[in-house]
């Protein structure tokens, strides 16, 4: 491992953390799942192609760690719904139509594949088929996966019923903040 | 996900899910790492030395 190799491990930590948050629903066990996902990186490091992507790499074995670890957790994990909506720290104080925390809760309720690929494409920056790779499934599934995801999401915070005009500019300063 | 033919004035349904979804990563990501990723970064500039170390042997 170079310098620059351990420089770019550290600087995706973060957004691995948060990838793990949105997987887990629960800080403690994300963080739980990032350092373990790191200690396998740095012991495997040597399988690491150079050249290719550090940060799909990282997220691939923190997701299948995730997933190897979800049934052991399973018998004995509380009821997370609403968990990340409980603890998240930007909540933003407007008045706009959807209003975050509520998007939050309807997220949480989502099946963790769906949540995934969500976060990987959506918000990650990753592509389709960087998507298909990382999870093991073909594209037409990731595609499937977010359309459905999208749709539980409208319906459970009633986008479908009505406008959703966004006009007040702080809640439009707010959401064009992550583009 | 790429909305550019969207007026960011007028979203979509789509869009105003991923521009949620964005917001909600991004504000995790700012939260950035909690005090007990100290060891795991001292082991990671650890890792570096011990190499690096090995190396010029």
């Amino acid at each position: 491992m170079t310098p620059e190799d351990r420089d770019e491990l550290i600087s995706h930590l973060p957004a691995l953390r948060a990838f793990a948050i949105s997987l887990t629903r629960n800080r403690s066990r994300a963080d739980d799942a990032v350092q373990e996902a790191v200690l396998k990186a740095l012991t495997n490091f040597d399988k690491f192609e150079r050249g290719s992507n550090m940060r799909a790499w990282l997220f691939t074995i923190l997701r299948n760690a995730y997933y190897s670890s979800q049934r052991k957790y399973y018998r004995e994990q509380e009821d997370v719904d609403g968990a990340l909506a409980e603890t998240m720290a930007v909540k933003p104080d407007h008045d706009g139509l959807l209003q975050f925390r509520d998007f939050v809760k309807a997220f949480d309720k989502l099946p963790d594949e769906q949540r995934e690929v969500l976060v990987l494409v959506g918000a990650s920056g990753f592509s389709y088929e960087e998507t298909a790779a990382m999870t093991g499934v073909p594209i037409g599934t990731i595609k499937s996966r977010i359309n459905r995801a999208r749709a539980r999401l409208a319906e459970d915070l009633g986008l479908y019923d009505g406008a959703i005009e966004i006009t007040d500019k702080t809640t439009l300063a707010i959401l064009n903040r992550g583009n | 996900m790429s909305h550019d033919d969207h007026s960011p004035e007028k979203p979509g349904v789509d869009d105003l899910i991923d521009q949620n979804i964005r917001l909600l990563y991004n504000g995790l990501i700012e939260e950035g790492l909690p005090d007990r990723f100290k060891d795991l970064l001292d082991l990671i500039r650890a890792e570096d030395r011990v190499r690096d170390a090995g190396s010029d042997e």
